[in-house]
């Protein structure tokens, strides 16, 4: 009740500093490993597409959902940065999961782990960080029902 | 717009946004849809008029659930002013007192037009925002720009100066759109076609809808401002 009544504080007295100033920005990667020692190459994750043609546009007006889940997703990559919490991680990871299966992929007995990377302009070329590396996790399903 | 249409209005449009913003999680996990089936539900009810005020707070609990699943708001400022809206259209219905009952009104205008000053304000005084870089560094490195395309925006340093002022002016000189019910709703389209291209340009799809249910609060305290000038 408390924690719910903190979270709803800054909804009743908002402060509204939409782009402030424009901070490092996060971009999340994973790999799907067969065993814990493979090394393999870091994928992004959810890659935005090149182009978006004039229909997907006209309907991204009303139904955006993968969109959102990925800002939401980006949210907890800031905050895992700044208050790093097992909420943040496990929120990122099971969404890499839920991606992965729809994507086609099987998880059962394969290993999954994200990093978070920043970038932001130095000057006038961009750098980037990696700040954040999650545990590995030895995954025994492909259900997302239970996640 | 009196009072009572002005209420019925926001009530309506805040029923598409939800029924929007609900059905983005149709393919989520289980413990997420347990929370966006019903509100679909309820929305429907509170677009159709139907025991509007345990339906607003049906919808304020469900609310306040989501919020508390995903440990604050799923997507960021479009969360802060659904909730708001439903914490002033309960108070509202849940109080008889006409005076308390505008005042909640009130609120909600005075943050609306907050979220469009502040915003401005933090930009006007920030030299980034002035010169265009600040455009720039969103196109060039941020993670909102919807596809890699529009990303080549930022080769274009004189539409980004142009884009960045037209974006604080708007913004900052919001508040004085209360001067007249005609500016008020050029001012609106304004800020509404704002909307539009953070759409089109970074996705911000429910801002479009969420933002679009608080005006009718704007066009009733904009009324309530004339009739004041009026009178004296």
């Amino acid at each position: 009740m408390i924690k719910t009544l903190k979270l709803l504080l800054p909804i009743l007295l908002p402060s509204w500093q939409f782009f402030k100033e424009i901070a490092p920005s996060p971009r999340i990667e994973f790999r799907l490993l067969s065993s814990p020692n493979e090394n393999i190459n870091w994928q992004e994750f959810r890659p935005r597409p090149r182009k978006i043609s004039l229909l997907s546009n006209i309907l991204r007006f009303f139904y955006n959902a993968e969109w959102n889940e990925t800002m939401y997703m980006i949210n907890c990559a800031e905050s895992l940065i700044i208050e790093p919490s097992q909420h943040a991680d496990t929120e990122i990871k099971m969404r890499i999961k839920k991606y992965l299966i729809t994507s086609g992929s099987s998880l059962e007995n394969k290993f999954l782990e994200f990093r978070i990377i920043f970038i932001n302009r130095k000057a006038s070329d961009l750098e980037t960080h990696i700040l954040y590396e999650s545990s590995l996790e030895e995954l025994t399903g492909d259900r997302i029902d239970e996640l | 717009m009196n009072f009572d249409q002005a209420i019925r209005l926001t009530e309506i449009l805040l029923s598409i946004s939800l029924i929007q913003q609900s059905f983005e999680h149709k393919s989520s996990f289980s413990n997420e849809k347990r929370h966006f089936i019903p509100r679909i539900i309820f929305s429907l009810l509170l677009l159709l008029g139907i025991s509007t005020k345990w339906v607003l707070l049906i919808l304020l609990i469900l609310g306040l659930l989501i919020l508390n699943r995903f440990q604050g708001p799923y997507n960021g400022g479009c969360d802060r002013m659904t909730l708001l809206i439903l914490c002033c259209l309960n108070f509202i219905h849940f109080t008889q007192n006409l005076l308390l009952q505008e005042i909640a009104f009130l609120y909600l205008a005075l943050q609306v037009t907050m979220s469009y000053f502040i915003a401005g304000w933090v930009k006007i005084t920030n030299p980034d925002w002035r010169s265009g870089q600040a455009l720039k560094d969103i196109f060039h490195f941020s993670a909102y720009p919807a596809s890699e395309a529009i990303r080549s925006l930022k080769e274009h340093p004189n539409f980004l100066f142009m884009l960045s002022w037209f974006t604080i002016l708007i913004e900052f000189l919001f508040p004085l759109a209360f001067f007249s019910k005609v500016i008020l709703y050029i001012a609106l389209g304004l800020v509404f076609s704002f909307h539009l291209g953070n759409t089109l340009l970074f996705g911000f799809n429910r801002f479009l809808w969420i933002w679009l249910a608080a005006y009718p609060s704007l066009i009733w305290l904009q009324g309530k401002i004339q009739v004041l000038v009026n009178y004296n």
